[in-house]
């Protein structure tokens, strides 16, 4: 049978893997400098891909205990969020604040804000137990 | 929060990864808790002591009674 400590390394292989290989499907589907010629198909299909890797990383997860998914949650949480603000401030200020660069980073940084309310919003509903 | 788990630990002859192993948790949370760097969850807390078979509370010491 195989080793919990196995198991970890090799769902963490497997959700790395599953990155790896989503980032090497999308460079082959999309051009490289204009957009998709078929976006309504391919941006659909391309969520798919995205749903496989947060579903790896989802088995991964469950195999990690309290002390990894504390230190991936802050990790995530103050390291990720200080860098993104690092980098949104230092593309402003050397490419302008309405650059392709900026844009999209600001894009992105919106989709995340987007992202973390849904799951916070989620989070809070299924947390609160009947008031008294 | 103080905790008896190197000492119990020690007294099954095991290891921190031989612990960590029969528990399903990561060596470094074994280390983290006899280090006193880490409290663990209640269901983690409830499962060491499960393990050796003593109340929880002599494992990990109340600092508030």
């Amino acid at each position: 049978m195989m080793s919990h400590r196995n198991k970890y390394v090799m769902l963490c292989a497997l959700a790395f893997g599953a990155a790896a290989a989503a980032g090497v499907i999308i460079g082959m589907t999309v051009p490289a400098a204009t957009g998709s010629a078929n976006p309504t198909l391919v941006f659909p299909l391309l969520l798919g891909v995205c749903g496989l890797v947060m579903a790896a990383s989802w088995l991964w997860w469950q195999n990690t205990d309290d002390l990894q998914q504390q230190g991936q949650l802050i990790s995530w949480y103050w390291g990720g969020m200080t860098g993104a603000l690092a980098m949104l401030v230092y593309l402003s200020v050397y490419f302008g604040r309405h650059s392709d660069l900026s844009l999209g980073a600001i894009y992105l940084f919106f989709a995340q804000a987007a992202g973390f309310a849904v799951v916070w919003l989620a989070w809070r509903l299924r947390g609160r137990g009947q008031s008294e | 929060m103080n905790n008896r788990l190197r000492e119990l630990r020690r007294a099954r002859g095991l290891n921190q990864a031989d612990l960590a192993e029969q528990l399903k948790v990561s060596r470094q949370t074994i280390i983290a808790i006899e280090a006193d760097k880490y409290d663990p969850s209640l269901p983690l807390a409830y499962r060491l002591a499960a393990y050796f078979d003593i109340p929880v509370e002599d494992l990990f010491f109340n600092p508030y009674r």
